[in-house]
């Protein structure tokens, strides 16, 4: 059983899956983002307290969201390169660090385009955009250092601390509406309970939500892909993989 | 949408110029590696 499972994060199997993978996500990537996109502009309705401006929920929220998640499969990532040192974790690592930092940065640029026409502010020091910025700060500091310590053959796991000692960052935005008395709203989805917005509201950001990590996983992907053909460039090999 | 369009626009122009960058860098990467592939 477990060979098996090592034996799925093998290069050789990764090729193969991800060769197979790749169209099938384009293909579910195409209608999720655009009724995603097509139903936040247009197909539902303006919100009854914030206008027109609650549109920007559709691209803010996912990209909130996709900030923690990246993290969390980072952090995992990490774990898996320290206690079972698989070959693929620190290229997970390596490439979802960039995806990260600019999917929070998306969520900070939003967030504050979205607070300058409610709050009349573009920024205040709030519990949660502060919070979301230290994780800004975690992953530039995670690329900055995979970059100077690219050479060394200790950069792996020493990254993999780095991103395990942040972690304690997520549990922190997540919560942090509940335990600071914030301008931020709650959370507008929760795992356990039912969502208090109609539901022409609610399909178009789920959609949203799925089409942001469809796409995550197929950039993911194809810069592992690249990456490792790259470093192990053969003429023929290369032919029959490139996309 | 012309109560907050200016925001609204800002914010969908923003998020959709960075992904599309997240896919253009990593594909622009491989073309250029093909070519200097095929080149030696």
């Amino acid at each position: 059983m477990w060979s098996f499972l090592t034996s799925l994060t093998s290069p050789k199997r990764f090729f193969y899956l991800s060769d197979k993978a790749i169209p099938w996500l384009i293909i579910f990537f195409i209608p999720t983002f655009a009724y995603g996109l097509l139903g936040g502009l247009f197909l539902a309705p303006a919100d009854y307290i914030q206008g027109e401006g609650f549109r920007i929920i559709y691209v803010h929220a996912p990209c909130a969201f996709l900030s923690l998640f990246i993290y969390g499969i980072m952090s995992a990532a990490a774990f898996f390169t320290i206690v079972l040192r698989l070959k693929m974790a620190p290229l997970v690592i390596r490439h979802s660090a960039p995806l990260g930092a600019s999917f929070t940065l998306l969520a900070l640029i939003t967030g504050s385009l979205w607070g300058k026409p409610m709050w009349g502010a573009w920024w205040i020091w709030d519990a949660r955009l502060t919070s979301e910025l230290i994780l800004l700060f975690l992953y530039s500091g995670i690329i900055l250092l995979q970059s100077a310590m690219a050479q060394k053959k200790s950069a792996d796991r020493t990254l993999a601390i780095l991103i395990l000692i942040g972690f304690i960052d997520i549990p922190i935005i997540h919560y942090s509406v509940y335990w600071w008395n914030t301008l931020h709203q709650g959370a507008t989805l929760t795992l356990f309970t039912r969502p208090s917005i109609a539901s022409s509201m609610l399909y178009p950001l789920l959609s949203m939500i799925v089409a942001f990590l469809i796409y995550y996983s197929i950039v993911l992907l194809i810069r592992m892909r690249y990456d490792m053909i790259s470093l192990d460039a053969n003429y023929h090999w290369l032919e029959r993989n490139s996309l | 949408m012309n109560e907050h369009g200016f925001y609204i626009v800002s914010a969908y122009g923003v998020v959709l110029f960075l992904l599309a960058l997240q896919w253009l860098v990593p594909w622009l990467r491989w073309r250029r590696f093909l070519r200097q592939q095929k080149n030696t």
